[in-house]
């Protein structure tokens, strides 16, 4: 399947760990040139440093949830790569804390991570994406949206707001041929699933297995995901194979999720 | 993207004309060998041939029958000598309004898309159980998410097909067979031609949405192509895919209005 990506610029946003760097890697392997960021530069350098062989690829420190600092880094990919088609809003983490734990300070700093740091990017690459009548952005929200069960309420409210803003912005610059959705990953091994595994670890009690075997158990196929899985279904709907998708989302979670029209 | 569907076997149900066809197509251009599976004859003589490869063959068998759908099986394993994906897209659009559409033809419109599905699953589950891997793919239309006066049938068939997708996914997850949906809106093909277009253009929609006509044109402005949904299928048929399970790729140009 030609996904006709070669020669796109694409900015991933949390590039240098886990689902980013993964999403960075295959858009270069498709031909993308590729402008990643975090907040934290030793990351983020050893990143570019190992990815430099697949393609183009810049780093740029930001902290995304800073407007100027967003700009910023829109700005130092249309100097470097002439325009921005591709934006992956990705950065940020999962908060779990109950009600009674979390505290207005923990949710505050959620929305302002996830929220508005999604919504500031968005923000700064909607006028290149609007001049150039193309665009595509996707929001990685986790499945905390659809399941904000109540050991993770911070994550549950902040990802159904991010749920909200994919359908808004979508419907908003759709006739601007700017394509926005949603991809909704759970379970995926990265170092947020370790440091979950080591939690459950630590307030159960239990060894390893057990605290595994509590995620695997969640989904029907009985597996944890790659994030290599998720980068290629991202591949897939940033491409023109995807024209047609628009305002939408798609769960890659192996069955987690419980709607039925999900 | 190498989607490493070659030497794979595709069995794509209403597989003729419209979005089958194309899927067939695209299918067969990624490396698989194809069987598709028509009603009419005469129709799928012709659908074959226009694919023009020694990977296509063509069955006849009408999916509501239960012993039709058994022997199709059996003779696309024998031909083929296995069946590793399954496109559920046999059936159409049912139009009109509960007092224009008989509890008859409800009947016969839930056989094609519910039970003619359900008996597919039932004859290829063990076979794909055998082999540990497996993908199921069911076309639903978006009137399944999309409620619509003059498409109340439909409506409720999709919805139907949508708790079966869902729940076969479950049962057959554990296996390594991976059920998902892919639901179309707003596509040209000759199923769409003339589609009368009802109060849905207002329900919901802000003044500006009602002015620019989104519920026409949808929020991208422009209507898709059978092209548009054979990609989503071939994507979620093939090993890029693996972690994707009982859930659904809307290609509907942001047509249908849930946040989730």
């Amino acid at each position: 399947m030609d996904l006709n990506l070669k020669g796109k610029v694409a900015l991933v946003t949390g590039g240098s760990r886990g689902i980013g760097r993964a999403v960075a890697q295959c858009l270069l392997e498709e031909g993308c040139n590729v402008a990643i960021c975090s907040r934290g530069l030793t990351q983020l350098e050893a990143t570019v440093a190992e990815l430099s062989n697949k393609g183009r690829i810049i780093g740029v420190a930001t902290d995304v949830t800073k407007e100027s600092e967003a700009h910023r880094f829109v700005e130092r990919a249309l100097k470097d790569f002439g325009r921005v088609d591709i934006l992956i809003n990705n950065a940020g983490t999962h908060v779990r804390a109950t009600v009674e734990s979390t505290t207005v300070q923990i949710l505050e700093q959620q929305l302002r991570d996830k929220v508005f740091g999604f919504f500031t990017m968005i923000k700064a690459v909607l006028p290149t994406m609007q001049r150039q009548r193309d665009g595509r952005i996707i929001n990685i929200v986790g499945q905390a949206a659809r399941h904000p069960h109540p050991d993770r309420f911070p994550s549950g409210v902040t990802n159904a707001a991010l749920m909200a803003m994919t359908k808004s912005v979508g419907d908003a610059v759709a006739r601007d041929n700017i394509r926005v959705n949603a991809v909704c990953p759970q379970y995926i091994e990265s170092e947020l699933l370790a440091s979950l595994i080591e939690r459950e670890m630590r307030q159960r009690g239990v060894d390893r297995a057990a605290a595994a075997a509590g995620f695997t158990r969640a989904n029907p196929l009985g597996r944890t995901g790659q994030p290599s899985e998720v980068a290629d279904l991202v591949a897939f709907l940033v491409s023109d194979c995807a024209n047609f998708v628009a305002a939408s989302s798609v769960s890659i979670d192996g069955g987690y999720q419980r709607y039925v029209f999900g | 993207m190498d989607l490493w569907l070659t030497g794979k076997t595709a069995l794509i149900t209403g597989g003729s004309s419209g979005i089958g066809l194309v899927v067939a197509r695209k299918l067969m251009t990624e490396g698989c060998r194809v069987a598709i599976c028509g009603r009419d004859k005469s129709k799928l003589e012709k659908a074959v041939m226009s694919l023009n490869s020694p990977a296509v063959k063509g069955f006849v068998a009408d999916i509501c029958e239960p012993m039709q759908v058994e022997t199709l099986i059996q003779d696309v394993v024998k031909s083929f000598a296995g069946i590793d994906i399954v496109v559920s897209n046999a059936g159409t659009h049912l139009p009109g309004r509960v007092d224009e559409i008989s509890s008859d033809q409800l009947c016969r419109h839930f056989r094609t898309k519910v039970t003619g599905a359900w008996d597919l699953a039932r004859c290829v589950a063990p076979l794909m159980k055998e082999k540990g891997t497996g993908r199921f793919i069911v076309i639903i239309g978006q009137a399944g998410k999309v409620p619509q006066a003059n498409a109340i049938a439909s409506a409720v068939v999709n919805a139907a097909q949508h708790a079966f997708v869902k729940s076969l996914s479950d049962e057959l997850a554990p296996f390594g067979i991976l059920v998902n949906a892919v639901c179309p809106s707003r596509i040209i093909s000759p199923l769409t031609e003339g589609l009368a277009l009802h109060n849905e253009i207002y329900l919901g929609r802000s003044l500006d949405q009602q002015e620019s006509r989104w519920g026409a044109e949808v929020p991208l402005g422009h209507w898709g192509t059978p092209e548009d949904v054979a990609n989503a299928v071939v994507f979620l048929a093939s090993k890029r895919a693996e972690f994707i399970v009982g859930t659904n790729i809307d290609v509907d140009g942001g047509h249908q209005r849930s946040i989730f």
